[in-house]
């Protein structure tokens, strides 16, 4: 996962680096409830300078997901 | 980054002053937001204003960003969000977690989307007289909300206004269609601002105007309002929580009262004793001397706004007198000064010096130098005067003095604008004083006049400043709110009287106030306040032969009570009672001094000079 935006979520989320992984989500942690999904996404549009459609950001599940749709954006693998 | 170097990274205070220096709102980011607000959350101890914030719409970036700058302003903030779109139920129902909460202020922030959306989405088929119906109902429903406001709760209340949509809807013709956006924003802004005008417990907050910094068609994000009812977000969310937080600030805090001021290179380009006052630069005519002057008519109107100026410079005195007379075209002149220390004495010195003419604490002055050096000794000898020193362009003086959030004001009185006019006239005074031999003489040459009379509801704002802003000559500090004052003036068992004073210098307005409470046969001075402005005159003891006349004879008491509450600043009031011929009474506890008066024992004493007029209303 890309290695920037581990430590967003952390920042974001207030957890440590360790704790973030790609099953992450949204469904199951509480750490990440409907605003600080919203700031993640702030956060992410901000440092990446990317904006991300409404569809993308209501399809972002897990950690997992937002790395690949953010990838996307970046040209990454 | 690790949590802990994060911690860190937040909480790194370069300003010597109890409160730091706050980055401007458009370099923060949201993350640095969001890491700032959870160590700000996690270090609060005792929070010094609990606000409730009731809305239409989702406020947390805005109340996130909000808490975290007025921590660096040095105050701590509690919030208490209210259920979405309920800012009627949460202040109606008795089970409000918002009642239950008494928070001190609370923050009305509604979007017409929801309270009007006949006229954001398809509004471009109204008619221009349901345009005005509408406007007309949303000022009216904002009305309604403030005086339940003012009735059920003891709260500030700071009304947000409405933001202008970053397209309008008949495109580059709005302005000429009286059903546009640019009518409906204007106007519905307008008529709020002129509802509240001298409300003093209410206070409009021009969001509209703190998006537009932040670039409005940057700022408004359609897919947060779709997803999650953000209105404004990022850039514009932290440049509202900004306005926001300074007025917190300007809630609890007082407002700094002074700006001392070097000459050479900060009030004018060049160096008076070396190029002369013809060759100095501050006027029209060249960039940096049309920098300079603007420099000087920015703090001409913070003086009109009762900020008071005053000199400190190393100079010769008689070089500047002859500028002002070479140089009439510069915007301040001597009369703008309240306080001048011209010599080559040290600077911390002067501004001592400058803040005892004064009667100002040196903790309520803003000192502004050029050189580097002068401001590290100020900043070390004097650390609680807050020292700027001036960046290289004079360019950006103006707006740099203009901005300073340490003179802000939640409002602004008749008293506030007088106020450089009345110091400037108290300098005159100090001056005569100093060549007079006999007090009773020159106490007699002012001639001043001074009114009582029982305080109403159009004073409550200046009564307000009085109770929180009076440190020295106050004598339980009890610092009572508007909803208080309010009370003690519909009551009949407190008289609240105010003392307002003119001479032949000038009119100082309102200066003191006494709070009686009155029980049976017995009465207590619960508070006793004359402001500095007014103190060596003997007119505190005028105010005190009214009172006691006032007690003993028409309220026909036999007995008075008094209280004096030391506190680190009212010392000059610690023997008023003694002087005013109060008994110390044995029951004087926790470092507090009791005080009685018996009827038998009053009697009026001398105040030489003070032509008294006794009112019994405004009128």
């Amino acid at each position: 996962m890309n290695k920037g935006l581990v430590e967003l979520v952390a920042d974001v989320m207030g957890l440590e680096e360790s704790e973030v992984t790609g099953s992450l989500s949204r469904e199951v942690d509480t750490c990440w409830d409907s605003l600080s999904h919203l700031r993640l996404i702030t956060a992410i549009e901000e440092q990446y300078s990317v904006r991300l459609t409404m569809d993308e950001i209501q399809s972002m599940v897990t950690l997992d997901d937002v790395d690949r749709i953010l990838s996307q954006y970046l040209g990454a693998t | 980054m690790s949590r802990s170097e994060s911690k860190k990274a937040v909480t790194t205070r370069n300003n010597p002053n109890s409160e730091s220096e706050l980055r401007p709102f458009y370099e923060w980011s949201s993350v640095e937001i969001d890491k700032a607000f959870r160590h700000v959350v996690s270090e609060q101890d005792t929070a010094d204003l609990k606000i409730a914030w009731l809305a239409n719409h989702t406020v947390e970036p805005v109340s996130r960003a909000a808490t975290v700058f007025a921590d660096t302003y040095g105050v701590q903030i509690d919030n208490l969000i209210g259920p979405y779109d309920q800012y009627f139920q949460a202040l109606l129902e008795e089970d409000s977690d918002i009642l239950a909460g008494n928070p001190d202020v609370i923050v009305l922030w509604l979007s017409l989307r929801v309270l009007a959306p006949a006229l954001v989405e398809g509004g471009a088929e109204l008619a221009e007289v349901e345009v005005s119906n509408e406007i007309e109902r949303v000022c009216e429903t904002i009305g309604d909300w403030v005086s339940l406001g003012e009735k059920n709760t003891k709260a500030h209340l700071i009304i947000c206004n409405f933001v202008r949509p970053p397209s309008l809807r008949f495109g580059i013709a709005d302005t000429s269609c009286s059903t546009g956006e640019q009518f409906i924003y204007h106007e519905t802004n307008r008529r709020l601002s002129e509802k509240f005008i001298s409300h003093p417990r209410v206070t409009v907050a021009d969001v509209n105007q703190a998006v537009s910094l932040a670039g409005s068609e940057s700022a408004w994000n359609p897919r947060m309002y779709r997803l999650a009812k953000i209105e404004w977000d990022g850039r514009a969310a932290r440049s509202i929580a900004l306005l926001l937080a300074r007025s917190f600030r300007a809630l609890v805090k007082p407002a700094r009262k002074c700006i001392v001021l070097d000459l050479d290179n900060t009030l004018w380009g060049g160096v008076l004793g070396e190029d002369g006052p013809t060759a100095i630069r501050v006027a029209e005519g060249d960039p940096t001397g049309e920098s300079f002057a603007a420099f000087q008519r920015a703090l001409k109107d913070l003086r009109a706004r009762g900020i008071l100026l005053a000199i400190c410079s190393k100079n010769n005195q008689e070089d500047v007198e002859e500028l002002y007379i070479t140089r009439p075209e510069m915007p301040l002149q001597a009369e703008d000064f309240s306080a001048s220390r011209v010599n080559w004495e040290s600077k911390h010195e002067n501004i001592i010096a400058i803040a005892e003419e004064l009667n100002i604490g040196t903790d309520s002055l803003v000192f502004i130098d050029d050189n580097p050096a002068e401001c590290e000794l100020v900043r070390q000898l004097l650390p609680e005067v807050k020292t700027i020193q001036l960046p290289d362009d004079p360019a950006d003086y103006a707006d740099l003095v203009i901005g300073l959030p340490d003179f802000d004001k939640i409002k602004l009185t008749d008293e506030d604008r007088q106020k450089g006019a009345q110091y400037a006239a108290n300098s005159v005074r100090v001056v005569e004083r100093r060549s007079s031999t006999d007090l009773t003489s020159y106490l007699e040459s002012l001639g001043t006049e001074l009114t009582i009379r029982p305080a109403a509801h159009s004073d409550l704002t200046r009564v307000h400043q009085l109770f929180t802003k009076t440190n020295q000559f106050n004598v339980t500090t009890i610092r009572y709110g508007t909803s208080d004052i309010q009370e003690f003036v519909d009551s009949e068992d407190c008289i609240l009287n105010i003392a307002s004073v003119s001479d032949n210098f000038g009119d100082l307005g309102i200066v003191g106030l006494y709070l009686l409470r009155l029980n049976g046969d017995k009465a207590e001075i619960d508070s006793f306040i004359l402001s500095c402005r007014a103190l060596g005159r003997g007119i505190e003891t005028a105010i005190c032969n009214q009172l006691k006349q006032s007690v003993f004879e028409d309220f026909k008491s036999r007995e008075l009570s008094a209280r004096f509450a030391p506190t680190a600043k009212n010392r000059p009031a610690a023997n008023f009672f003694d002087q005013q011929g109060f008994e110390h009474t044995v029951a004087s506890e926790g470092g507090q001094f009791d005080y009685c008066l018996l009827r038998q024992d009053s009697s009026e004493l001398p105040a030489p000079g003070i032509d008294v007029t006794i009112k019994e209303n405004l009128e």
